[in-house]
């Protein structure tokens, strides 16, 4: 018996005469008991889809010229409810009590003022009115502890800051739960944690699914998630649902030409290029780096302890090679790199570039010195100045290290770094808010690029990006860094990008250098717990994965 | 890398920032409305001598033609008039903006010094003697202002004037009656407004400039050059503007340039703290740090790539500030410590509960203009507020 039914269903967003269609002729099932997986690149309509069954659309901009979608009881005592176009009335009482959604932000998707305890009973108060208070506890208590949040006593009397990331994603699929829904929908609810925290709250989702027997609506990005959790996989492309199968069979013989290109951009099934042996020829030198921030209280600032981001960290990267530094979030890894580039003073340590030491040059000495080493971050939405056309992004740096003898020639120069970077020339004259994240970041490195550095640092700057994208941006910083002889180090929690990316890799756990070494070598055998945690958390789609796995 | 030619394409017309506000501005109905009201008020201010004056345009005494209202024309009258024009002329220049800013400041001053310098109107002036001419049968022909009367012709020679409600005598038009002094109401009204604009605008720009410089100073090297600015943004926060105009006004007279400078000089720590603020969130910007990172000097970073970003909340406070400046000044003329005899809306406002009977047009016109002025500056600023936003934009387009 089928527990969600959509059929045909299309959604358009907008106003007045312009509307946009978002989602495009879907039908799909879920089953009870099964976990039914949609995945796709973002604005491929997932979350729509989502937001279209739980009625959650902004109210007046949304409409439905076609569709069904039914919510059954598969016991049979509930009556069958037609959800799209339902008056609130009907939609509230289905809403926490049959259907339950987890949203992908954790930091925000909890009330900040009110205590996890309260949260909680809230949902009970308005859906299980029956229950007396010393009932509700509780459940409250039960349903802590069953997502394993520790000390669930203690922890109803909290507010939603004390906890991390993980543990508020824990308590959102606790009060998901506390009714008992028949359905859970999860819109990317574990892309905004580590790969660690990651796994644990797949697993969790999955125990539990198995023990209520509910249908799970999963909605994702990342195949490697899909592999984990999903019987029944749907690929989504601009609001189509483009192919659907039982997830072995979709992951390994995909039959629409869109989920084989999407599987074939996964950093780790990329072809791998041949890559030029190169004399080794240290490039930065990076010794007993601390980075320490003061904690000040009171009312005189007085620094009463130091938080150490970074701890005796050492490392090296060659010209014409990529390091890879990977880590959880918080580890330290950003902080170093920003240290690495001087955006951040060291507290102890020194860094060489080429052989001069740059801790101690003066902020003045230091600018010339920029030219040689440059930076891409994470962002894409902040990379570039919004103010500035792009050629005057590019062109200014160019002046002030007098690249160039004229503004015509630089302009010249701006060309054709954009098309290195596979921008076309025009861009020039277009303005940030006109290109997509990928795009962006292309800019990015062609700005990083145009004062022609020894040395560049990427700061995650994948991953914001849809998988396609970011294969050709990872395909283009290989090329770079082979055919320039440029020295990176790439900063990320990726691994599948690590493994097609880097000659070498360091792990930092806790500000400090846990692991070093060559890719291939700590990929097969890691040596520290930590690189084998972090290793083992990250579902990757490779062929020996495929094979066993599923 | 080799060497090769490429073909880089005409430049392509591309919406900036800035047009993008402008052009979303410009859709909302109440931005409409606060645009129309505030351009009407600087049309009237540019053009009040030839709206409202005792000074006829032109007159033909004796075969001799004449333009007594050119003679009479103050050096201020045509600074307006001539700022009107250049401004008109280099907001259709295509240059950038800060050399448009600077080039209109430059040409106002040299105007200044040209019309200060040069134009000597009579000091003694007659209202009443074209009147005279013309009843005694001398003008040939004669073309008056609209409302034949100027901001401080009394009447003298109708004799027994003073407050007169709107069209109550048969032989003067007073749309809007007169007030206590036997002025035009109207006539008043029109001249205020240059008192109205000016305050709003020259004192929210002495506020804009030192708040925006000390709070930038403040958000870009933080610590301890933020722990002093702060304070001084609080000692300046704890000064009651409206006292200290008084104990000014009491002390040294009665001065509209005084005002000006003081209401700017203490409302510009609001300013100060959106600078702060701004760039303090700027600062750890992607793109700020790469500018950083790329070797840019500080003038660059702060000035191209810090304040055009951190301008957006400044605007908007900015035109809230402009209506409080003119309340404030409406207040201070309204407590009878504003200006003598220069027209003021709040000394007229004033007018209307001094004498035994409540005088209506005396408080509806002057009052309605003052209501209308801050509440265009109201809608204009919350209309800025939902272009600037993202958020609100995205709202309208999805």
């Amino acid at each position: 018996m089928t527990l969600l039914e959509v059929e045909n269903l299309v959604t358009e967003l907008g106003e007045g005469d312009n509307w946009l269609r978002a989602v495009d002729n879907i039908s799909l099932a879920v089953e009870p008991g099964q976990t039914y997986c949609l995945v796709g690149e973002s604005g491929s309509g997932k979350s729509v889809t989502a937001l279209s069954i739980m009625g959650l659309l902004p109210h007046g901009h949304y409409r439905h010229p076609d569709g069904h979608i039914r919510l059954t009881d598969p016991q049979g005592q509930l009556p069958e409810i037609a959800l799209l176009n339902a008056d609130d009335e009907t939609l509230r009482s289905v809403r926490g009590s049959r259907i339950a959604m987890i949203f992908q932000e954790p930091m925000t998707s909890l009330n900040p003022v009110q205590t996890i305890g309260e949260q909680l009973e809230e949902v009970l108060l308005i859906h299980r009115p029956e229950l007396e208070e010393e009932a509700r506890k509780q459940k409250i208590l039960a349903a802590l502890a069953e997502v394993r949040i520790p000390d669930p006593e203690g922890r109803i009397r909290e507010y939603p800051h004390r906890l991390s990331g993980g543990q508020r994603q824990r308590v959102m699929i606790a009060m998901a739960l506390i009714c008992e829904p028949a359905l859970l929908i999860a819109d990317e609810p574990t892309t905004a944690l580590d790969v660690t925290v990651q796994a644990e709250i797949l697993k969790l989702m999955r125990d539990l699914q198995t023990k209520y027997g509910m249908g799970m609506l999963f909605i994702t990005h990342d195949f490697g998630v899909v592999a984990q959790i999903a019987d029944v996989v749907g690929v989504m492309r601009k609001g189509k649902l483009v192919e659907s199968g039982k997830t072995a069979d979709v992951l390994r013989n995909p039959q629409h030409e869109y989920t084989q290109s999407l599987i074939a951009a996964l950093p780790e099934r990329l072809i791998r290029p041949d890559r030029p042996v190169k004399p080794e020829k240290v490039l930065l030198e990076v010794k007993d780096v601390s980075v320490y921030f003061p904690v000040r209280r009171g009312l005189m600032r007085r620094v009463v302890d130091h938080f150490r981001a970074v701890e005796n960290v050492s490392l090296q990267v060659n010209a014409g090679e990529v390091v890879a530094l990977v880590g959880e979030s918080g580890c330290g890894k950003t902080t170093l790199g920003r240290a690495l580039l001087r955006l951040q003073e060291v507290t102890s340590g020194s860094i060489f570039l080429e052989g001069q030491d740059i801790t101690q040059v003066s902020a003045k000495a230091m600018r010339p010195l920029r030219r040689r080493m440059q930076v891409v971050f994470q962002d894409p939405g902040s990379s570039l100045n919004p103010r500035l056309p792009i050629h005057t992004t590019l062109i200014e740096p160019m002046r002030v290290h007098g690249i160039g003898s004229s503004d015509a020639e630089r302009t010249q120069i701006a060309a054709r770094f954009l098309d290195r970077v596979e921008m076309p020339t025009d861009s020039l004259w277009r303005y940030p808010h006109e290109f997509s994240g990928g795009q962006r970041q292309r800019l990015a490195i062609a700005r990083a690029l145009v004062l022609e550095p020894r040395f560049i640092l990427c700061d995650e700057i994948t991953s914001a990006l849809d998988v396609s994208v970011q294969a050709g941006i990872l395909r283009l910083l290989r090329q770079l860094v082979d055919e320039e002889g440029i020295g990176m180090l790439f900063i990320t929690h990726n691994m599948g990008v690590v493994d097609y990316l880097a000659d070498r890799m360091v792990v930092m756990h806790r500000a400090q250098l846990v692991e070093s070494g060559n890719t291939q070598e700590i990929m097969n055998s890691p040596q520290n717990e930590h690189t084998k945690n972090l290793l083992d958390a990250v579902p990757r789609l490779d062929d020996n994965y495929l094979a066993s796995a599923i | 890398m080799t060497e090769q030619v490429v073909d880089i394409p005409v430049k392509q017309p591309s919406k900036s920032w800035t047009q993008q506000v402008v052009s979303s501005l410009l859709k909302r109905t109440s931005a409409k409305i606060g645009l129309a009201w505030i351009g009407l008020l600087v049309l009237i201010a540019t053009f009040s001598p030839f709206l409202a004056s005792s000074h006829p345009l032109y007159m033909v005494v004796d075969g001799q033609a004449s333009s007594p209202l050119l003679q009479h024309m103050e050096p201020l009258d045509w600074v307006w008039l001539s700022g009107f024009f250049i401004t008109l002329v280099i907001s259709a220049l295509s240059i950038v903006a800060w050399k448009k800013i600077l080039l209109w400041v430059a040409s106002i001053a040299v105007v200044s010094f040209i019309a200060y310098s040069s134009v000597t109107p009579p000091v003694l002036v007659v209202y009443e003697h074209y009147r005279e001419m013309e009843a005694a049968g001398k003008v040939d022909n004669i073309i008056r202002a609209p409302i034949p009367y100027s901001a401080k012709d009394y009447l003298r020679d109708y004799a027994d004037t003073g407050i007169e409600s709107p069209l109550s005598v048969n032989e003067r038009t007073h749309w809007m009656g007169t007030d206590e002094n036997g002025a035009d109401v109207a006539s008043r009204m029109i001249h205020a407004s240059r008192i109205a604009l000016g305050i709003g605008f020259i004192a929210t720009g002495i506020a804009l400039v030192i708040g925006t410089i000390i709070g930038g100073l403040m958000g870009y090297f933080s610590g301890i050059v933020d722990i002093i600015g702060m304070r001084l943004v609080e000692i300046f926060e704890a000064i009651p503007t409206l006292f200290l105009l008084l104990s000014f006004v009491a002390f040294f007279g009665r001065s509209i340039y005084m005002m000006m400078v003081i209401i700017g000089i203490t409302a510009w720590s609001g300013y100060a703290r959106y600078v702060r603020a701004e760039f303090l969130k700027l600062r750890q910007q992607d793109f700020v740090q790469a500018a950083i990172a790329s070797g840019l000097p500080l003038r660059s970073i702060l000035f191209r790539h810090m304040l055009p970003n951190g301008l957006a909340p400044l605007l908007v406070a900015t035109s809230f500030g402009v209506a409080s400046a003119i309340l404030a000044e409406a207040t201070l003329s309204f407590l009878g410590l504003g200006l003598v005899d220069d027209p003021s809306w709040g000394q007229l406002l004033n007018q209307a509960v001094q004498s035994s009977t409540f005088n209506w047009w005396l408080a509806v016109f002057p009052g309605g203009a003052i209501f209308m002025t801050v509440f265009a500056y109201n809608l204009l600023g919350e209309s800025l507020r939902d272009a600037v936003d993202p958020h609100t934009n995205r709202g309208m387009q999805s």
